[in-house]
């Protein structure tokens, strides 16, 4: 699993690669939570590299996206799988975390 | 309750490590299980595999061994549906509710189980001489 980030405007874009899993989730908090820090506000989290997420890596992403609304911002995602999709709907989290077509366009489409 | 199937079914059965790392070792023998059985249609393919993984993390989270494991897996595919049964010997795991409803939306934990539930079936069997976890999925196409 990796994750890198990305700058566009005002938008932070995490960019996620591998499986979410209870073995990388945490990172994914600590990136969400280190670009808080550094100021951003609208992050879009990139799940286009994320073949499989369990239910830890759906909770990195519920307690990343009340972080980001804590720092009155915002998190969303796009780029989601089949797998990520049909996960996120069967949890109902797809009410609060709307899976977008693209994350770079999360915050304009 | 599932049905211990014919033998004839079982297409994956191996000694391994519990331990977080299994979790991508699995990911990896199920996609060759798919690659040797592709009349198992995507969806339940998706699903089974989204079971399994959260199920084994389920086991690594509760267990009471304290560190990593060996359990037997195995996976049968027969014609209307797919088994993947966790056979280990270390201490029953009690206390853990299997049958849970979905945490509302802001929780960040709880969902494996009711994730799992959603997807088939569960079963968990804790006996004297260890844990057998039984996940069955009827096929859909």
């Amino acid at each position: 699993m990796a994750f890198t980030t990305e700058e566009r405007g005002d938008i932070t874009l995490v960019h996620a690669s591998g499986m979410l899993t209870m073995n990388t989730a945490p990172q994914l908090r600590e990136v969400v939570s280190g670009a808080i820090t550094s100021g951003a506000r609208k992050i879009a989290v990139d799940l286009s590299g994320v073949e499989f997420i369990d239910s830890s890596g759906l909770g990195a992403l519920v307690g990343s996206l009340k972080a980001a609304r804590q720092a009155e911002g915002d998190l969303r995602i796009g780029g989601a799988s089949s797998q990520v999709l049909m996960v996120l709907k069967l949890t109902n989290l797809d009410r609060v975390l709307t899976p977008h077509e693209s994350a770079a366009d999360a915050f304009t489409a | 309750m599932p049905s211990r199937p014919e033998s004839g079914a079982t297409v994956f059965s191996e000694t391994l490590t519990v331990e977080p790392p299994m979790l991508e070792t699995l990911h990896g023998l199920l996609a060759q299980v798919w690659e040797a059985n592709p009349q198992v249609g995507m969806l339940d393919r998706m699903a089974f595999d989204t079971a399994l993984i959260e199920l084994v993390g389920n086991m690594v989270r509760h267990s009471p061994a304290g560190g990593p494991f060996n359990c037997r897996a195995t996976v049968r595919i027969l014609p209307d549906r797919l088994i993947g049964e966790f056979e280990d010997t270390t201490p029953p795991v009690i206390g853990v509710e299997i049958e849970r409803e979905m945490p509302e939306e802001d929780m960040e934990s709880g969902r494996g189980f009711a994730l799992m539930q959603s997807l088939g079936h569960l079963e968990h069997q804790p006996g004297e001489s260890g844990n057998l976890w039984i996940f069955e999925r009827k096929l859909e196409g």
